[in-house]
């Protein structure tokens, strides 16, 4: 049905559509009128055209809309702009590829005239309410950053169910624990958002290490500002299904986290608590995983097999937050069947951080290339 | 992303530690006015947490020794056999639970202490959190 009416500014007659209810075109979430979130949405893309459309559609169908979803394409040579463009969202590409997720995400950055920013991942899916329930950290004034629970999408493959049980493990115990203390460790990469000035302060995303979201964190820390970690905002990323692209991404976790520890250490020494898991994130790094990968083999060979038990004596100590936590989704049995995993990941990893520590801090062979992880 | 391996070494131990610290803490909150009734809440789960923890690895260690007994393990074998190195090690399995536990104490209370030796000794750095070039 159509009508005629004034328009008050310039008293020109114009027909208005006034539907009647029964026969209105459904708006899309899209075109809804909604107030003003301020919260700006960047998602770095490089070739993500297999997953970009469920992390779209995962944003557009959340409890709490972004005022804006920004793609920024860095130059794929697949369709992930187009299938960005064909869902609504604003989609920007670099001048040409550039080389990292930092940098693709200061490029975006550039764009934000919101009080947030919300990064994430173009390989990740979230809870409906995720993004409500991660920006209710903001409330508190003096909060910069605020990261949510991480858990893989896909849990069939050992190295999936490996990663899934040592996220139900580090999120479900270690994480809550340093958000009590005020310290989380990092806002995870894959879903975290921010204060807009404070990241400005800080100069955006740092492009001097691989692991760009525990640097951007610690510089939030020794800024004098509050990082929190908001257990029920859940994301669901993609993890490395198998060795090659687990290779990778654990290669650039284990050298970022010590570039990162060779950048910061002296002022992270006056981050009260920050300073102590950094330390023992070091430590385990370093004897921990010489003692899985070098010390027990040895034992069992020389001394006694009783030693091989060292690689399964504290399924206790994961099993029981692990459970917690997978009881809470309902996820008992996924969990059970994954712990085995979780040994073998954990071995797995030892091995890269030894070979990241060569790299880094003995052969000081800094690792440049960003490579995804899937 | 996950720093260094969860539920190995002293990062384990130490947070359990900082669970059962945890009311402690909230009582100096508490005094302050800055605590609440969801935090206690909060406190009370992770220390059943961390109870079944203690609990399930005080089994496992009582399930590992029958085992080692009933297998003969709890005998060193190979090289360091006759040198009898780890005799009182590998032949006690009281002795190994408590010596790794003991160890790992150890090396977490050591390294606290070395963090706060260098927090006094170290000076800031010319960075101090300044904003990077992007």
């Amino acid at each position: 049905m159509s009508t005629i009416a004034l328009s008050p500014t310039s008293l020109t007659i114009q027909p208005v559509s006034v539907a009647t209810p029964s026969r209105a075109p459904e708006l899309t979430r899209r075109q809804r009128p909604v107030e003003k979130t301020g919260l700006t949405v960047l998602v770095p893309a490089y070739n993500e055209a297999k997953s970009i459309a469920d992390t779209i559609r995962s944003l557009q169908a959340q409890t709490l809309q972004a005022d804006e979803i920004v793609v920024i394409d860095d130059c794929s040579s697949d369709e992930t702009g187009e299938i960005a463009r064909s869902l609504g969202v604003r989609v920007v590409r670099t001048p040409k590829n550039c080389g990292c997720k930092a940098n693709a995400l200061n490029y975006g950055l550039k764009l934000v005239d919101s009080e947030f920013t919300l990064a994430v991942d173009a390989d990740t899916t979230f809870d409906p309410g995720a993004i409500e329930k991660l920006m209710s950290a903001f409330d508190d004034p003096e909060v910069a950053a605020a990261c949510g629970f991480v858990l893989p999408r896909h849990v069939n493959t050992i190295w999936e169910r490996g990663r899934y049980i040592e996220y139900l493990f580090a999120f479900g115990l270690y994480k809550p624990i340093q958000d009590y203390y005020e310290k989380p460790l990092l806002a995870s990469g894959c879903f975290s958002a921010y204060r807009t000035e404070d990241l400005r302060a800080a100069g955006g995303w740092p492009t001097r290490t691989v692991a760009e979201d525990m640097d951007l964190t610690w510089m939030m820390y020794m800024r004098g500002k509050r990082v929190r970690f908001v257990p029920e905002a859940v994301c669901y990323p993609i993890e490395p299904h198998n060795l090659h692209y687990l290779s990778k991404q654990l290669r650039r976790w284990s050298c970022g986290f010590l570039q990162t520890v060779k950048i910061h250490w002296r002022e992270v020494l006056h981050v009260p608590f920050l300073r102590t898991i950094v330390a023992i994130g070091v430590w385990d790094a370093t004897i921990a995983a010489l003692a899985l990968v070098v010390l027990l083999p040895l034992l069992a060979i020389f001394v006694s097999p009783i030693f091989l038990l060292g690689y399964v004596m504290d399924i206790p100590a994961v099993l029981i937050p692990v459970l917690y936590r997978a009881h809470q989704r309902g996820e008992v049995r996924k969990a059970l069947a994954s712990i085995p995993g979780f040994f073998v990941l954990r071995f797995v990893n030892a091995w890269f951080v030894l070979v990241a520590i060569w790299r880094e801090v003995i052969t000081s062979n800094r690792l440049k290339t960003f490579e995804k992880g899937h | 992303m996950v720093v260094g391996l969860p539920g190995t070494g002293i990062g384990g131990l130490f947070y359990l530690f900082m669970a059962l610290w945890m009311p402690l803490h909230e009582l100096y909150r508490l005094a302050r006015g800055r605590s609440s009734l969801e935090r206690w809440r909060f406190i009370a789960i992770n220390w059943v947490i961390v109870g079944g923890i203690l609990a399930c690895l005080w089994v496992t260690m009582l399930v590992v020794k029958s085992l080692l007994i009933l297998t003969g393990l709890d005998k060193p074998k190979g090289l360091l056999e006759n040198a009898g190195l780890l005799d009182g090690l590998a032949s006690e399995t009281n002795s190994l639970f408590a010596s790794a536990g003991g160890a790992s104490a150890l090396s977490l209370v050591a390294l606290v202490m070395i963090v706060q030796v260098l927090r006094f000794t170290v000076g800031r750095s010319a960075l101090r959190g300044a904003a990077v070039k992007a």
